[in-house]
């Protein structure tokens, strides 16, 4: 999961892409964050998350997230496109044309 | 757990205006209604006693260094499920039934058995009455400890009940329960429904708001806003990449 993540974070670097995370490891403790931190360093986690925990309420009720991890694909107007794509090449075959349409409403 | 144990108990702590009764004996030849009272009122007292002896138990372990027995967190449920099941047997066949059966399904936090006896008893003996329509909210809440019962009870009640209130009321049930589930079709449809059978304003109203919560997430809605801080404590929102494609992970190494 987390190498394939990273590799798409690489790949499309310079396009209109991000990825984003809700990281609920309780980084707002000093173990949580120690634990991140090693973690992080350990499996190249590269890209920005959000504490989950902290918010009220949780980002991850907020969403009705009922198992983890949960994928959400918002386009570049911040609308919800698709739903938790698991498939590694399905995944990229989605994010492709989402990014190509942000890039053309760039365009115009 | 302890977040439902904690609702439920801010729910019944709410005074109902109704005859204080001290005599807390089952069996007696009360009043339904007033037995109603006592055992809600001893249960909702229990579970602040409960709530508050956890809360000294935690301190108190984080000062020892220990950890937390398990058996803290299990809520006092056992004893007025029990005490319910008594009346709602004394009870059997009329409608004063009902409410104990709804007592059960609300309050259970681990008494699998008693709440598919409520399901059951419900199911058999009080899903034409109208009684009924004042428990189906619970339903939804139990369809891990009664299996498939619980959902059929619901969807036979939603589909099929004599009296339009009773329906709605079922079909809100179940859209709430579609809507979470993320079966966002089957939850609006039902929503709809609602709306042709129904003129009550408040009922109406909750359809309405069932509605919205249902299609707040669905594919092709705008996602909602998140305003959050980063692991590092920054603030941040996902506002901020409008104009990019968002993948949005929930996700932890734990």
């Amino acid at each position: 999961m987390i190498p394939h993540e990273r590799s798409l974070v690489d790949k499309w670097k310079d396009r209109p892409f991000a990825l984003l995370g809700v990281n609920s490891d309780k980084t707002s403790t000093d173990k949580g964050m120690a634990l991140y931190k090693e973690k992080q360093k350990e499996m190249g986690v590269t890209w920005r998350s959000f504490r989950n925990e902290g918010n009220t309420p949780n980002i991850s009720d907020d969403w009705r997230v009922r198992g983890w991890p949960t994928l959400y694909y918002i386009d570049h107007e911040g609308v919800i496109k698709h739903k938790n794509i698991r498939g590694e090449a399905e995944m990229e075959t989605v994010l492709e044309e989402m990014i190509e349409a942000a890039e053309a409403a760039a365009k115009k | 757990m302890l977040r439902y144990a904690l609702a439920a108990a801010l729910l019944l702590s709410i005074p109902a205006g109704v005859v204080a009764q001290s005599d807390v004996t089952t069996g007696s030849q009360q009043d339904p209604q007033a037995a109603y009272q006592v055992l809600s009122k001893s249960y909702a007292k229990a579970m602040s006693a409960w709530q508050d002896e956890l809360e000294a138990t935690i301190m108190k372990a984080k000062e020892a260094g220990e950890r937390v027995p398990r058996s803290a967190y299990a809520p006092p449920s056992g004893d007025f499920v029990s005490t319910a099941q008594e009346h709602a047997k004394e009870y059997a066949g009329t409608d004063a039934a009902v409410p104990f059966l709804g007592f059960i399904l609300k309050n259970a936090t681990r008494e699998r058995n008693a709440v598919k006896w409520a399901v059951k008893t419900l199911a058999s003996e009080h899903v034409d009455s109208k009684a009924i329509g004042d428990v189906v909210d619970y339903l939804p809440k139990v369809s891990r400890m009664a299996g498939r019962s619980a959902r059929s009870l619901l969807s036979d009640v939603a589909d099929n009940h004599s009296n339009k209130t009773v329906r709605v009321k079922a079909l809100l049930a179940r859209a709430r329960q579609n809507g979470a589930a993320d079966k966002a079709e089957e939850a609006v449809a039902d929503l709809e429904l609602v709306t042709e059978l129904t003129t009550d304003a408040d009922l109406l109203a909750e359809a309405k708001e069932a509605l919205a919560e249902v299609q707040k997430l669905a594919v092709g809605t705008p996602a909602p806003e998140i305003d959050g801080v980063d692991v590092d404590g920054v603030n941040f929102k996902l506002s901020d990449y409008r104009g990019k494609v968002v993948l949005l992970d929930f996700w932890g190494f734990w």
